[in-house]
């Protein structure tokens, strides 16, 4: 009798112990299974007859995308070869939200900087536009640290999954879960060995023992996890448990993170996507199955190789490959790439921005688990170059100003005129660390590059204000409200009597510019300067005329964006779009445009500034870039020679260069000396069009007299042609005095 | 600059302490609801509003400004500080407008540089005979030009309006009008911002952005697209009336007078 109640209470106890276990099983598996991190990608590459595109640089992109150069026809995707400036590449294709990128087969060739012909490689179908995929430039990571890329059952090549399963559990679709045959196997084999030499787990039960368990090794876990694997396997299907098994099973680990699945494994160790592993790649990642860390191939590359070669064998067994070829992929090497790849992301400073961007749109653990795809802007090869001219062009400065060595530091950021992306971030001459990222956080006095802001809301005021109005150089006393004196003097400290407003902007003079900003008023040059995209807090002292005004170089560019961009202000964005990981776009990011300036007063500026360019502190530029790359800009340079700035911008591309020092000492650099070579050096290597502004039909040119900005009189003076809002150019003409030589005790007005 | 304003503040705040402990003594006997110290000189948040029982602090820069119109003293130029009483109490104390006092060096005869006792004022008709109606920035080739010297002066490139677009600008752009044909107005969007990347100077694509701004309702948008069309579109004009058409639409939909204005503006300046 009592037995019967021991045994009665001790079913119901398992029943119960059973039951919960099967309840664990249920929640872990019907839930959401793995926290995907962000992935952010850069610009898809858009190829299209016509297009600008250097040879070298195609094949510097098709690097970083892990593509391999191969001689002959490529047969696969991720393979391209070259010959001379023509490319046959085969590309891998990707899915944006409402357009496919099919896989393809191309063809293009280069001259002289161009794409000159693009089309099919098998057919004669025209090909007028496509994109390479995107370049995978950072991720965002969920607080495990873990990664994955998820693969489909339908994915992956057959011969893995029936080698996977010859060589792990031969009856995998004939069992329920658990296999006593093999299990009993198992322990005759480690009896006669006298040590654990087998197992005896079934796929299921490794997947259960790596979801759920840990790496405990004692009769109960053993009973527990025999248990889940058949609750596991009558909840769901053997398929279903196979992809998991793909997607879960430990395969190595890159410093803090671990590397589950064979999709992540398959580019942690060959850089490529699973469908172009060969087999013995495909045998190597089967057999690590069984220990990861063990079978390290970077670690014990000939452990690796005995147990890949084992695991050929076994396949040649059971009949998945001929024994032929078991024997040639034997001889063969472990293709493994020799370096893992950095598990931190190449560009930390783009990255920054990205992430403040996004914060303002998503919660953080939203973007470190959902496994969104974030499209941005960002261009590989500009960034890359942009890190390499920096770096090279502040090292030699601080050469030539014989400065202690890692003194000097710089940063850069470029992006497009028209749609306001940020092309390419550099924060400093230490790129690949996540260090201080000066582009964005490094605020300091922007000195002249606040010019072209002052001017262009005198321009505004066209009645009172054109590129002709005279404004005296000489010395200005500016009373503050406390009282106090300001006496700001011209850099050279010299006094050239009346200047154009062109030349005030063109020569970088301070009086006139605190002139004609305080006359102007400083709520309407603060208010313009604010609505040029600088929302940092201006106080409207005076001293901010000529630069008293910390902003990052960040800041700089979105001012002189809205120039460059017709006086429309759009914000610099970095994200294009972003998409869940089921292929649909979440949110959007369009252009977006305000108009802040009239396009007749910005106009007058731009031609101010590319006459800077031509003749003023920029003339740098006119030597060492070709004639035909117009560009526009202002040197910038504060007191003491402390900072060098260079902010200028062509047709297509806007750019902000700074160099100083971090501890703020004098650098003996002044904009001029500076950084307008870091900027030339960039521009003489990155393709761009030409600065080639609309002119606004108010506008006219009206030949004036280069002294006095009167209307040009050819009997005297200089001409030069400038552009006037109509009906406010000078309605006088140049007064020409003649000088008699009889009369010389006046003196006589000079020509 | 800056640090001359925090020294200077840390001296006025002392001088405040001073003040007080000075004005207390002075008014004790009158039992005064005031608090221990004057309201900090340290810039306030504008959202605090005045308190009732105002007493204003013993400085000379919170004392309310007058105008002051004063009789300009000759050979200076000064500016009257705006009549913002409210910045001036519950903000820093250089909120207010300097005052310009220009000291021009006696300049010698010599360099009298503006004598014109006898220019002629030339009356208004004369002016559009000076215009010259160039665009110098016209002759800057788009793109590289190689070998000048075998091919000659090169043609000037065609103006913008008429250039045809690249095959697959175009095609972006049939396959955006099909998009929002069907109803996926933010799919066409995003086509023609890509064909906008491929050619960033066509009017035509300018245009059809604005358009699909103004299906989507994003009025002001579609009125600052449209706007930019406008000076690339100049030579064309069914096009730019086109652009002037749609400003104004819009224009209508938003209430916005002024764009009216512009539009009117720009008819009677170029037709």
């Amino acid at each position: 009798m009592a037995l019967l109640v021991a045994i009665v209470i001790g079913a119901v106890v398992a029943a119960a112990y059973v039951l919960k276990l099967d309840d664990q099983v249920k929640t872990q598996f019907a839930g959401k299974l793995w926290a995907l991190p962000a992935r952010v990608f850069a610009r898809p590459l858009e190829l299209y007859e016509g297009q600008t595109l250097f040879a070298d640089n195609l094949e510097k992109e098709l690097r970083l995308l892990n593509y391999s150069k191969i001689k002959g026809k490529p047969s696969g995707t991720g393979q391209f070869s070259r010959n001379g400036n023509t490319f046959v590449i085969y590309s891998r294709g990707f899915r944006f939200a409402e357009d496919n990128e099919p896989e393809r087969a191309f063809q293009l060739t280069i001259k002289k900087g161009r794409i000159a012909s693009l089309k099919h490689a098998n057919n004669d179908d025209p090909l007028n536009l496509m994109r390479i995929e995107p370049l995978l430039i950072g991720n965002f990571y969920p607080s495990h640290n873990e990664d994955r890329v998820l693969v489909q059952l339908d994915e992956v090549a057959p011969m893995l999954l029936k080698g996977l399963i010859a060589v792990e559990d031969k009856n995998y679709y004939d069992h329920v879960g658990v296999n006593p045959k093999s299990i009993m196997r198992a322990l005759l084999a480690n009896a006669k060995a006298g040590q654990t030499v087998q197992g005896g787990s079934t796929l299921t039960q490794q997947l259960v023992k790596n979801f759920y368990l840990n790496n405990e090794r004692s009769i109960k876990r053993k009973v527990n996890e025999a248990t889940m694997a058949l609750l596991l396997e009558l909840h769901s299907t053997k398929d279903k448990i196979l992809e998991t098994y793909l997607n879960e099973i430990y395969l190595g680990q890159n410093k803090k993170r671990a590397i589950h699945g064979f999709g992540l494994a398959s580019q942690f160790y060959f850089s490529k996507p699973i469908r172009e592993l060969a087999v013995d790649q495909i045998a190597l990642l089967i057999g690590m199955a069984k220990g990861a860390s063990y079978y390290d191939p970077r670690r014990f590359p000939k452990r690796a190789l005995e147990r890949r070669n084992l695991v050929l064998d076994i396949m040649a067994r059971e009949s998945v490959i001929t024994n032929a070829d078991a024997e040639t992929y034997k001889s063969q090497p472990l293709h493994i790439t020799a370096n893992a790849p950095p598990s931190v992301s190449p560009f930390p400073a783009y990255l920054e921005l990205v992430k403040s961007q996004l914060q303002r749109d998503y919660q953080e653990e939203d973007l470190r688990s959902e496994g969104l795809l974030i499209f941005t802007a960002m261009d590989p090869i500009v960034q890359l170059t942009a890190e390499k001219v920096l770096s090279k062009r502040v090292a030699s400065l601080e050469r030539q100003q014989r400065m202690k060595r890692g003194k000097l530091n710089g940063a850069i950021v470029v992006s497009t005129v028209q749609d306001s992306e940020v092309l390419a971030i550099v924060g400093g001459r230490d790129v690949r660390y996540a260090g201080y990222n000066r582009a964005m956080d490094a605020k300091r006095q922007i000195g002249s590059l606040v010019k072209p802001g002052v001017f262009l809301a005198a321009l505004e005021s066209p009645k009172k204000y054109t590129l002709s109005s005279l404004i005296s150089d000489g010395p200005v006393k500016v009373r503050l409200s406390d009282g106090k004196v300001w006496e700001p003097g011209n850099y050279d400290h010299r006094d050239l009597g009346r200047v154009t407003l062109e030349d005030a902007l063109v020569k970088s003079r301070n009086t006139p510019t605190v002139r004609v900003g305080v006359t102007l008023g400083m709520n309407k040059v603060v208010e313009k300067l604010h609505d040029l995209g600088i929302t940092s807090e201006i106080p409207p002292y005076p001293s901010v005329l000529l630069g008293a005004l910390e902003l990052s170089p960040l800041e700089v560019q979105q001012m002189y964006q809205t120039i460059a961009s017709g006086g429309t202000y759009t914000p610099l964005k970095s994200i294009r779009f972003v998409m869940d990981s089921f292929g649909q776009t979440l949110k959007r990011y369009p252009l977006n445009v305000k108009q802040v300036a009239t396009p007749e007063a910005n106009y007058l500026v731009t031609y101010a500034m590319n006459q800077i360019t031509k003749r003023g502190t920029a003339k740098y530029l006119s030597r060492s870039l070709p004639a035909w790359k117009n560009s526009a800009g202002k040197t910038g340079t504060t007191n003491n020679k402390r900072d060098s700035w260079y902010a200028g911008f062509t047709g297509q591309h806007v750019a902000s260069v700074w160099v100083g020092r971090d501890d703020n000492k004098e650098t003996g650099l002044t904009g001029g000396t500076g950084a307008i070579k870091v900027w030339s050096d960039l521009f003489k290597v990155l393709p761009t069009r030409p600065l080639k502004p609309v002119r606004p039909g108010k506008v006219r040119f009206v030949k004036v007299d280069s002294d006095t900005g009167l209307l040009y009189n050819s009997n005297c003076g200089k001409s030069v042609t400038r552009p006037f809002i109509r009906g406010t150019q000078p309605r006088k003409y140049r007064v020409c005095v003649v000088a008699t030589p009889m009369e010389e005790t006046v003196p006589v007005p000079a020509e | 600059m800056f640090k001359q304003t925090a020294v200077k503040q840390c001296i006025v705040l002392f001088l405040s302490l001073a003040g007080a402990a000075c004005s207390s003594t002075d008014n004790r006997a009158r039992n005064t609801n005031r608090s221990a110290l004057p309201p900090s000189p340290m810039p306030q948040a504008r959202l605090q509003a005045p308190r009732n029982i105002y007493v204003p602090p013993v400085f000379d820069e919170y004392r309310p400004q007058q105008p002051s119109y004063s009789s300009p003293l000759r050979g200076y130029e000064e500016y009257a500080p705006e009549k913002n009483y409210r910045d001036s109490y519950t903000s820093a104390i250089e909120r207010q407008p300097p005052a310009v006092v220009e000291v021009l060096k006696p300049k010698p005869e010599i360099q009298a540089r503006s004598v014109e006792p006898l220019a002629t004022v030339v009356q208004r008709e004369d002016f559009s005979k000076n215009e010259l109606d160039i665009d110098p920035f016209a002759s800057v080739p788009d793109r590289e030009v190689l070998s000048v010297s075998r091919q000659g002066p090169a043609a000037p490139p065609p103006p913008r309006s008429t250039k045809p677009m690249s095959r697959a600008a175009k095609a972006l752009s049939l396959q955006a009008k099909a998009e929002s044909a069907v109803g996926r107005n933010d799919a066409a969007i995003n086509k023609v911002e890509r064909a906008l990347r491929i050619e960033p100077q066509s009017p035509l694509l300018w245009n059809q952005l604005a358009n699909l701004n103004f299906k989507k309702g994003r009025y002001d948008q579609a009125i600052g697209f449209a706007r930019k069309a406008l000076p690339m579109a100049s030579g064309n004009r069914d096009l730019v009336q086109k652009n002037l058409d749609l400003m104004s639409k819009a224009a209508v939909k938003t209430g916005n007078t002024r764009v009216f204005k512009e539009v009117l503006d720009y008819k009677k300046q170029n037709f």
